[in-house]
């Protein structure tokens, strides 16, 4: 049973019929390679194509070689670049010289990414390379020339002389196309730069090489410049003989009055105008002089103010003071007169520009506190006449009628700068509250002076009456007119 | 024959028979393997990703994608002979499972190793690459007309072929199981069942062996017409006449193709083996070659 088994089991390559089957198939295929030779292992006839009918090393085309594998396969190597160099010596060159298009890639030594083989007698692998070639590498993009003014696809004869396996610039090739859509432009920058287009362009639109730094060379693109378009400075296309000085493209501005000349860098960076520069700082009229120009910016005939306005020296940064009355004295002589005879003319001592005047402490003369913050200047300085002002209170205040001469001139003995009212009463012992009502007004009982008062006002006797009541106390007509005598706190009992 | 004791897994069994019901025990068969199933989405899958390679790029075989195919799709292909033949004609492998879900296994990667193999070729058929490709469509082939003539042998569910004493005892147990149940019914089921049971005329046991499939199927149409007719029985016993006669005559051509079918499948060996054979030995050389020049992923 087991050997029954075992046999059942026993593959059929053991029975003489399937051995002799499979030795016949076998040496079949062992003859039909022999005959086939290297045809066996191809996996695809080579290209007959030559474009030129020129031999390289006595080879037309790779199909002269059809079954000699190792002519392009090193064994267990693979296809090696300098198999094919033994013919292509002009690839070979490139490398070596470091010039031409295969001395450009990064993947030149495999030679079979580009130029696929196997692919039958009529293959063009030179066509077929082009397929997926990167233009960029002979660094000119073709990004912005794939399309021709008319919208049609740009062939490659377009620009190249193409000889079947190389193709040439036609130096000419630019200009001719982009004449037809602007000659002018074209003929004044071809006359100004040439006709080497790609020394300068390298197809994205932009010139090639051209950086910053490059600019820099001739001429530094920095602030302001930066964001400057190349027609602002090179109108028409025109790069030859653009001028670099400010003055080509900028002109002073009427605000300097033709008195800073063209040495706009002595004040001014590519950064901007403003700020200017002075000594290299920033320049701001009010921090670097003390005198803000902010009331100086019309005249007296809403004209506007320029720097040798106030700046008639030769020197622009040298300031006159004689320019300030110059200007002020024709709207108000007499004054002028008057207060550069007080204060003299150095006006930038007392004046900063913004009507105040400068470091001028008017608390150290006289505190301004109070009911005197708000005052106008002409309140105590009648005609802008400021030395001689008295600074006690009578200089500008009188006792008034209600004081009866008897306060005196020392009006601080009672009252502060805050107001008349209230006064301190240091002496006033009858009650302010009288009446239980709240504080009562002073003219409720003074009704004429402070020194005088009444209490009829308030309250109305029967004179007759009140005189009979007192007079049982003694108390005679005379004394009923001193009520708080007898009556201090105001109160009906008596002292 | 009746007497011996079953071996284990056959599908033998004493059919039980009532007036009202007719009861047989549920033939224990092998569990549906899903082989073809699961390659046929394999290779829709691949397809696929074909598709979208071609798209993107020529293929070839000479290409990363295109040669990693080869070198997988090759790989399956000797797994199919290799491992199965391993298991099936050696004890080294007994260890690793029944013989049958083995020829699951050198289905599938016998079907999806040459799809990728194919896709491998990118379409081009030359030189020896050529005639390994056309190996591969002639084993393949075989493969499914083998599978099919294998098929045709009744199996226990261990895989190995059941006898013709063993197969004639299980028909005769259902034709007892028949018999008991026409005896409780009038002369009309009686005269159709014989009708059912007649056997057509002598067919060659080639096309028997091919046909099969379809006379079954025919035949399975036959008895459900005839029963529908029969008003006498129930749902449930028109269900388990048809399964029964059905198994009956399964049973009854496999008895009469069973040497037929043997030997055919010896002669298929002969020439399936050799073709297989030679068809790794060239795919040796063609790799071999592929290492020597340097090509696809050796460069």
């Amino acid at each position: 049973m087991k050997q029954q088994r075992l046999q059942k089991r026993q593959h059929p390559i053991f029975s003489p019929l399937a051995l002799i089957s499979t030795i016949l198939l076998a040496c079949g295929l062992l003859g039909w390679m022999y005959v086939a030779g290297g045809q066996a292992f191809s996996p695809g006839e080579l290209s007959a194509v030559n474009h030129s009918d020129e031999q390289l090393e006595g080879v037309s085309t790779h199909a002269d070689f059809e079954h000699v594998c190792t002519e392009c396969h090193t064994p267990f190597v693979g296809v090696e670049a300098r198999l094919c160099e033994r013919c292509h010596t002009d690839v070979a060159q490139q490398q070596q010289n470091e010039d031409g298009l295969h001395s450009r890639f990064e993947n030149v030594k495999r030679c079979q990414d580009c130029h696929t083989e196997h692919k039958g007698s009529q293959f063009d692998q030179f066509a077929a390379a082009l397929v997926d070639f990167d233009h960029t590498v002979t660094d000119f993009s073709l990004e912005k020339h794939m399309l021709d003014y008319q919208n049609s696809p740009i062939a490659c004869e377009t620009c190249h002389e193409n000889t079947g396996r190389k193709f040439t610039m036609v130096v000419s090739a630019c200009a001719d196309c982009h004449q037809a859509a602007d000659a002018e432009f074209v003929s004044v920058h071809t006359e100004a730069f040439g006709q080497d287009c790609l020394a300068c362009h390298d197809g994205h639109d932009t010139m090639a090489g051209f950086t910053l730094e490059a600019h820099a060379e001739t001429f530094a693109l920095t602030g302001a410049h930066v964001d400057t378009t190349c027609e602002k400075c090179h109108a028409g296309g025109v790069f030859e003989g653009t001028e670099h000085a400010c003055e080509a493209c900028h002109t002073e501005p009427d605000a300097h009055a033709q008195m800073f000349g063209v040495e706009c860098a002595s004040c001014h960076s590519p950064e901007g105008w403003q700020p200017a520069l002075l000594d290299g700082e920033p320049f701001d009229h009010a921090v670097s002089t003390s005198f803000s120009l902010v009331k100086h910016q019309t005249n007296y005939n809403d004209a506007a103010f320029t720097c040798r306005t106030c700046h008639a020296a030769a020197q622009p940064v040298e300031f006159a003071n004689a320019q300030c009355v110059e200007c002020h004295q024709p709207a108000d002589p007499q004054f002028m007169a008057e207060h550069t005879a007080q204060f003299g003319q150095a006006c930038m001592d007392c004046h900063n520009g913004t009507g105040e005047m400068t470091e001028f402490d008017h608390n150290q003369v006289f505190v301004l506190d109070g009911q005197h913050a708000p005052l106008e200047c002409e309140a105590c300085h009648a005609n802008k006449v400021f030395k001689g002002t008295p600074k006690d209170c009578a200089g500008c205040h009188q006792e008034p009628v209600v004081h009866a001469g008897l306060f005196g001139l020392q009006c601080d003995n009672c009252h502060t700068s805050g107001g008349w009212q209230p006064a301190q009463l240091t002496r006033h012992n009858f009650p302010l509250d009288h009446g239980g009502e709240g504080e009562i007004a002073c003219e409720t009982c003074h009704t004429a002076t402070y020194v005088e008062y009444t209490c009829y006002n308030c309250h109305a006797h029967d004179p007759a009456e009140t005189e009979q009541q007192h007079l049982q106390e003694n108390i005679g007509a005379e004394e009923l007119l001193n009520c708080v005598e007898c009556h201090p706190t105001g109160q009906e009992s008596v002292k | 024959m009746n007497n011996q004791v079953p071996e284990k897994g056959m599908n033998i069994g004493t059919p039980f028979i009532s007036a009202s019901r007719l009861a047989i025990p549920p033939a224990k068969t092998a569990v549906k393997p899903y082989e073809l199933e699961m390659s046929i989405f394999f290779v829709v899958v691949l397809c696929g990703v074909y598709i979208a390679y071609e798209i993107m790029a020529e293929p070839s075989g000479g290409h990363p994608f295109g040669h990693t195919l080869g070198i997988i799709g090759t790989a399956l292909m000797v797994m199919t002979e290799v491992l199965y033949s391993l298991r099936k004609r050696t004890s080294l492998m007994n260890w690793a499972g029944p013989v049958r879900y083995w020829l699951s296994f050198h289905i599938f990667t016998g079907i999806v190793g040459p799809a990728m193999v194919l896709m491998h070729t990118g379409m081009a058929f030359r030189g020896l690459a050529g005639i390994s490709f056309l190996l591969t469509v002639i084993v393949v082939g075989s493969g499914f007309i083998g599978r099919y003539l294998y098929t045709a042998l009744p199996r226990k569910l261990t895989g190995v072929s059941a006898t013709r004493q063993e197969i004639e005892a299980e028909a005769l147990s259902i034709q007892r199981a028949l018999t008991q149940f026409e005896a409780q019914k009038p002369a009309q089921v009686q005269q159709l069942m014989a009708q059912l049971s007649q056997r057509p005329r002598y067919r060659n046991p080639i096309l028997t062996i091919y046909g099969r499939t379809f006379y079954q199927w025919r035949y399975r149409r036959k008895i459900r017409r005839a029963l529908r007719r029969m008003e006498q029985l129930e749902n449930s016993q028109r269900k388990q006449l048809e399964q029964l006669l059905a198994r009956k005559r399964e049973l009854e051509r496999q008895a009469e193709i069973l040497e037929a079918a043997r030997a055919m499948l010896r002669y298929w060996h002969i020439l399936h083996v050799p073709v297989g054979l030679t068809l790794f030995f060239s795919v040796a050389i063609h790799v071999a070659a592929t290492i020597y020049f340097g090509a696809g992923l050796f460069n």
